[in-house]
């Protein structure tokens, strides 16, 4: 396994990975700001839910988080420019998973994905080739790498979409091409092919082929003889997804960096066509090889323990009784992306325990739009929302509070049910990873 | 091992090829089926037939009220008055037909079309300061302190007809039905320049006519739920007693009456109904059923209007702030109707004919 590991290949695919990588993010970082996303998402909700064990990471204030995202911005750039490139990494995954663990409602598995490939590049050698660290002599260059640096990036890669693919083996996907059936002919708007939508059989061959695609591009993409038209097949399949659905900056995310998986020559030319257009500077000593980044034995194991995490955990969903789409339990972190259409009215009911008198919570007093419409049907966020009313009321001077709600859930199409009983006092209910019994089964199934 | 890959997927596309056939010729049975649905008529038919003509008809109550409030300024008299009253009942009528239009030229950086022209409760000490004051400029975010329901305070609270002779009092009410007319044509000419891309906008994303006219006719709603009556019921959490004073046309003792009329507008807008006559065209009902499911959310929808309208009609001929007090039970039940309706406009609706309710990205691969 260590001589596989530490098998040399070119640093080429590495260090493209590296510059597009940080370009991306540093797109990414501006796009967020242009659309005044730091102000709707961290400076004007007064409450924010947060991840299970996380509830300590709280924005700072409206100043504070502006500059932090300049310094991502400016992170992500010393990033793609390999310039004091370790520090950056660490800066960026640091700010980016900070931003993320903020507010549970704005999870997403791409986003996931980010705080992942960002903490994982911290330890790899990514600045040992075409990076300014070696051009001003902060680390020698090594024209050749471990092969291990690039596996480990690709496997990331291909977990997104072997899982998201695999996800797609259910039988509202392929069988009721649902949610597709919901979504498309909402596009039927489009010029040209807008009217194929309203046809089922188009719903159900998108989900065929989407199903198809995420579990099989990363291995067409590793096979050279089939890498082009497995990446025209990359192009096609973000695009179309960019164009039909609300998805912002992920199709261009995965179009771009899937490029790892292409040779080294083709990695090693846009290189040289960069570098031939960029005047030379300062370039410091030549090293053929360096211990450092070669794996050892405990390297070895803690990557290989990263690995089986990753394998693993998007299983544990096995745990928990129930359908995981309607219960939401373990659905998180196991790239399950675009899978259902869902959604919920929750509506919440205080009780004074000294009066006996229930009013009904206006949530938007609360919550933004986008958060009460992610929080109606997702059981954790909902208990979160209910300890949160509790606090504010008993501030107000209510005594022995107790809140219920009433969420009326769909999914898929289905017609809508109770989560769970509404007479429940779910201030008496505490988070945490056991199975949520007090979840109503899923009827129509 | 390559040769294993491919010969994997090649089955694979089979199975899938073989089962995709077997899954149409089910769907053929399929009442869930989606079929076609032209949006561009319904975005027509609410432009041509229901906000345009609404907000013409409310622009020409704001101007007869307007000419009615200056004439009883200039010359209070009880008949004058009882005029500017008439004609404001006509006005607060016209308004419940178009109060959910705050999308387009009804969103400006100064707040949405009902902000302006129709927030309440008006706030009486506010509209005292300005008289007193002698401010008429109409430029502050005081809007409680004007709008159709500060013109109501001005013409039936009880000593309305002597405060007439008061040259600040005639001034500043003057000032605000001129105010209101102003506004209510400027929407009215925005309109007219925004009608032609609203029926063309014919998507379904967070910007799309569509949602935005939905986000709106859906906040109209709760608008009723929640501060026509909820609030005047005291059935607001944290809140100990009920708060009569709250309702929309408490002075006029309309509130019951408006209840009624919003509702009807809600429900026109959802049925794609032209008011008062109540033709039926297309509207979001006939989204639903083109789409998984909807015929029997629909259905569903449908029986919960019954309901609503049911509790409404239970409650006796009386101003809501009088019923909040003298019959809170039949108040609370038509409440309970009205939170029951609520999931068939948020969720089931948006839901199934795919409007993107919010900017967010939403999750992609």
């Amino acid at each position: 396994m260590l001589t596989w590991a530490n098998k040399p290949i070119s640093a080429a695919p590495a260090a493209m990975f590296r510059v597009l990588f940080g370009l991306l993010m540093a797109f990414n970082t501006i796009r967020f700001w242009y659309f005044g996303w730091i102000e709707d998402h961290f400076v004007t909700p007064t409450f924010h839910f947060t991840y299970f064990g996380f509830d300590w990471v709280q924005p700072l204030p409206e100043f504070w988080m502006y500059t932090l995202h300049v310094i991502a911005f400016i992170a992500a750039i010393l990033i793609m420019l390999g310039w004091f490139y370790r520090w950056a990494a660490v800066c960026f995954f640091l700010l980016f998973t900070y931003f993320e663990l903020i507010d549970l409602t704005y999870y997403l598995n791409h986003y996931y994905f980010i705080s992942l490939m960002s903490g994982i590049i911290i330890f790899l050698p990514l600045n040992r080739c075409f990076s300014l660290d070696v051009s001003l002599g902060r680390v020698s260059e090594l024209k050749e790498l471990p092969q291990w640096p690039l596996r480990l990036i690709q496997f990331q890669i291909a977990v997104v979409y072997v899982y998201a693919g695999l996800a797609k083996l259910n039988y509202d996907w392929l069988f009721q091409a649902l949610p597709l059936r919901m979504w498309l002919p909402a596009n039927s708007d489009i010029p040209v092919i807008g009217w194929l939508f309203n046809y089922p059989e188009t719903s159900y061959a998108f989900s065929w082929a989407g199903m198809l695609y995420d579990t099989f591009i990363v291995f067409f993409l590793m096979w050279r003889r089939t890498r082009l038209i497995a990446y025209a097949a990359v192009l096609f399949f973000h695009g179309v997804t960019a164009w039909l659905f609300q998805i912002g900056v992920f199709p261009l995310v995965m179009s771009i960096i899937v490029l790892v998986f292409f040779s080294p020559e083709f990695h090693q030319r846009i290189i040289n066509f960069i570098r031939g257009s960029i005047p030379p500077f300062g370039r410091k000593s030549l090293s053929p090889s360096n211990p450092t980044v070669r794996l050892g034995g405990i390297g070895i194991s803690v990557i290989l323990l990263f690995v089986a995490f990753q394998v693993l955990f998007p299983w544990r969903f096995i745990f928990y009784p129930g359908n995981m789409y309607w219960t939401e339990e373990a659905y998180r972190f196991g790239w399950r992306v675009m899978l259902v259409e869902k959604a919920g009215t929750a509506q919440f009911f205080v009780k004074d325990g000294d009066t006996g008198k229930e009013g009904e919570v206006y949530n938007r007093e609360f919550l933004n739009a986008h958060q009460e419409k992610q929080m109606s049907f997702q059981p954790d966020m909902i208990i979160q929302f209910a300890h949160h009313l509790k606090e504010v009321y008993e501030d107000q001077g209510l005594q022995d509070v107790s809140v219920r709600c009433e969420a009326w859930v769909t999914l898929n199409g289905r017609p809508s049910q109770l989560l769970f009983d509404p007479q429940l006092d779910l201030t008496k209910i505490e988070d945490s990873w056991a199975p949520k019994t007090w979840i109503n089964p899923l009827i129509s199934e | 091992m390559k040769k294993h890959i491919i010969r994997v997927s090649l089955a694979l596309f089979q199975l899938g090829a073989v089962l995709l056939c077997v899954s149409c010729d089910d769907d053929k049975d399929d009442s869930q089926s989606s079929t076609s649905f032209n949006r561009t008529d319904l975005l027509s038919h609410y432009d041509q037939q229901i906000i345009h003509p609404s907000l013409q008809a409310f622009d020409a109550a704001t101007k007869s009220l307007q000419a009615t409030v200056n004439k009883v300024s200039q010359n209070p008299s009880n008949e004058n008055l009882e005029a500017a009253k008439t004609a404001w009942v006509t006005a607060i009528e016209a308004y419940s037909n178009c109060y959910s239009f705050n999308f387009g030229p009804g969103e400006t950086l100064f707040g949405s079309f009902a902000e302006n022209v129709g927030t309440f409760p008006a706030s009486e000490q506010k509209i005292t300061t300005f008289i007193t004051n002698g401010d008429t400029a109409q430029s502050n975010f005081e809007r409680d302190s004007r709008g159709i329901y500060g013109l109501e305070y001005l013409l039936f609270q009880p000593n309305a007809l002597t405060q007439f002779s008061d040259a600040n009092y005639a001034a500043y009410s003057r000032s605000v039905a001129r105010n209101l007319s102003e506004e209510v044509d400027e929407m009215v000419t925005g309109w007219s320049s925004y009608r032609t891309g609203f029926a063309e906008d014919n998507g379904t994303g967070s910007s799309s006519s569509i949602t935005v006219m939905y986000n709106e006719w859906l906040k109209g709603y709760e608008l009723i739920k929640n501060f026509m009556v909820g609030v005047p019921a005291g059935l607001r959490a944290g809140q100990t007693s009920p708060a009569p004073e709250q309702v929309a046309g408490y002075h006029s003792k309309q509130s019951k009456e408006l209840i009624r009329l919003h509702l009807l507008h809600i429900e026109a807008m959802y049925f794609g109904d032209v008011l008062p006559a109540g033709d039926q065209a297309v509207g979001f009902d006939d989204f639903l059923l083109t789409t998984v499911g909807g015929d029997a959310v629909l259905a569903q929808t449908k029986e919960q209007w019954n309901a609503v309208w049911a509790a409404y009609n239970a409650l006796p001929d009386r101003p809501l702030d009088e019923l909040v007090v003298s019959n809170p039970t039949e108040v609370e039940t038509f409440y309970t109707e009205l939170s029951k309706h609520t999931r068939f406009f948020k969720s089931e609706l948006s839901s199934r004919i795919g409007l993107t309710i919010t900017y967010d990205s939403g999750d992609g691969d």
